[in-house]
């Protein structure tokens, strides 16, 4: 099992909260690909493994009044949000490439994208492009039906694995 | 707006929990006003001396008896008809939105008694009811404000604001009023200006309903507008489902001393211990309200009605992204309502967020808080 650092557990506490504000959502979101091209001593990358490992093991602990499967969702919009279009590496429930921006809605989409440049977060053109998003497409998702994924059959047995696995905590 | 969106359900399921109140508030007054009418022609035929008139008094209160007794049939097959129509919104919502399985069925038998509460334990447990109990909750609270009287509410005034600054600097120890003016002072700060005592109850409404900053028409504040030719809000102002502030000068400088007096005490310092829990330059701290002596009415806010779930309040903020769109586009205003984060929430405090500067530290922003974030850094008290 890898174990929750102090390191990645900080990383979600100081950035992912949107409470009061998406604020240092959105700049989390597009500091990101600066951070991996400036990693010099690789902290940041280490970061990314870890979030990597924690969606593809289900360990992190399930937010506030959530399920695992809610939680892994969470954090793998997450994922898309900071590392872009890439699954984590041995996810074991990928989200299908095209669901993003049209049936798949994340926080940052909500935020940041507009169809009108004025409205639209400063990093938001180049966050897109880098997605293969375009603003509008997903602007217009955002007002309209889009689906999250119902929790997969068999995810209890695939936790209990995982647990007795010693893959993660049971909670 | 189309197809079965969770901006949509939950619209529905907000829609269908009003028409509930509504009968039932309308039945109600039906029933009473039936009875009141039956019996007054019975009292007044009974006053008749002739025998005949008696029992016309007699077989006219009888009648008055039988009507309520058919009307609170009807007001139940009311409540029925209603709460088999949310459960099965709320059937899509749990397993198309939020990963749940199925919702077991709807107990009908509570729906005999006419109320929230019985209306209430004929969903089952656990997300249904939670999810009805939530927005049900907050309905008759809840109210919904125009993009038209948020465009028209007056801006905020800059002496008002240097003013509760002011106040507050004086409010904290002697030894912490310059750094705390300095924090407060800083152009990436804007805890005064959004979460400050001069900002008005009709600035947090507008906040959490259209994303209108407090401290609008001033100098560095965002420049929300609705644009008048398709009435869509413009804006880069990004508040969540909750818009707080605190009620006084003394409020908002306590938790703020219990920080500083922390930081006196840690080695090294406030730079070491901001140094310590910073994550790339920035550094999220959480107070609780128990610790740095928070108390009932010392904060206020206004959050998105029916956001007690973490799966509900999502939905709303979404209601309300699509809301602030163009005109005939859009969808209806999200309804929000007053709250104390410090009263009601189920582990208040205050967040405060710092960020490393090409000159030190910042605190860019600071306010009183339901709960903390997730894996959000927990100062207690002073070691």
């Amino acid at each position: 099992m890898i174990p929750r650092t102090k390191a990645f557990s900080r990383y979600i506490g100081t950035w992912f909260d949107t409470t009061d504000s998406a604020d240092m959502y959105i700049e989390a979101c597009e500091r990101a690909p600066k951070r991996l091209a400036e990693d010099a001593d690789g902290s940041f990358h280490a970061i990314r493994d870890e979030f990597a490992a924690h969606i593809r093991d289900s360990s992190n602990p399930p937010l506030r009044g959530s399920t695992q499967w809610v939680t892994d969702e969470w954090y793998r919009s997450i994922w898309y949000d900071v590392f872009g279009p890439e699954a984590p590496p041995g996810d074991p429930y990928p989200v299908p490439a095209e669901d993003w921006g049209s049936t798949r809605v994340t926080t940052y989409m909500i935020y940041a994208v507009n169809d009108e440049e004025e409205a639209m977060s400063d990093g938001a053109p180049e966050w897109l492009a880098a997605r293969g998003l375009v603003a509008e497409d997903v602007y217009d998702a955002i007002s309209s039906a889009t689906l999250r994924r119902p929790e997969p059959d068999g995810y209890a047995g695939h936790l209990r694995r995982l647990t007795e696995a010693g893959l993660r905590e049971e909670r | 707006m189309s197809g079965s969106g969770q901006s949509v359900l939950r619209q529905a399921v907000e829609s269908l929990l009003r028409a509930r109140a509504d009968a039932e508030r309308g039945l109600d007054e039906l029933t009473a006003r039936v009875a009141k009418a039956a019996v007054r022609p019975a009292e007044t035929a009974r006053a008749g001396r002739h025998p005949l008139a008696r029992r016309a008094g007699d077989d006219a209160a009888a009648l008055a008896g039988a009507i309520p007794d058919e009307l609170a049939a009807l007001s139940t097959a009311t409540r029925t008809a209603i709460a088999t129509e949310v459960h099965a919104l709320l059937d899509l919502l749990a397993v198309n939105h939020h990963q749940l399985p199925p919702l077991p069925p709807l107990d009908a038998r509570p729906l005999s008694v006419p109320g929230a509460t019985g209306f209430l334990t004929a969903f089952p447990e656990g997300f249904a009811r939670s999810y009805v109990a939530t927005v049900l909750g907050d309905l008759s609270s809840g109210r919904t404000t125009s993009k038209a009287e948020a465009s028209a509410h007056p801006g905020a005034q800059q002496a008002a604001i240097d003013a509760a600054r002011d106040q507050i600097v004086a409010a904290v120890a002697p030894e912490h009023r310059e750094r705390v003016r300095e924090w407060l002072s800083h152009p990436d700060c804007h805890a005064v200006e959004v979460h400050g005592p001069q900002v008005s109850d009709r600035d947090l409404e507008f906040r959490a309903g259209w994303t209108r900053p407090p401290d609008h028409g001033t100098e560095g504040a965002d420049k929300w507008r609705v644009r008048p030719d398709d009435g869509k809000v413009i804006s880069k102002h990004r508040p969540g489902a909750e818009a707080s502030r605190f009620n006084s000068p003394a409020a908002f400088a306590r938790p703020l001393g219990l920080l500083l007096a922390h930081a006196d005490q840690y080695p090294g310092g406030l730079e070491q211990l901001l140094a310590d829990h910073a994550d790339d330059g920035a550094v999220a701290f959480f107070l609780p309200a128990a610790t740095t002596d928070l108390r009932p009415g010392d904060t206020f806010g206004y959050r998105g009605a029916g956001t007690g779930t973490a799966e509900a309040a999502s939905d709303w903020v979404r209601v309300r992204a699509a809301a602030m769109g163009k005109d005939g586009e859009c969808a209806p205003p999200v309804r929000a309502l007053t709250y104390d984060p410090v009263t009601d929430g189920s582990d208040p405090g205050v967040r405060v967020v710092f960020k490393e500067g090409t000159n030190g530290w910042v605190m860019t922003t600071y306010y009183p808080s339901t709960a903390p974030g997730p894996d959000n850094v927990r100062l207690e008290y002073p070691t």
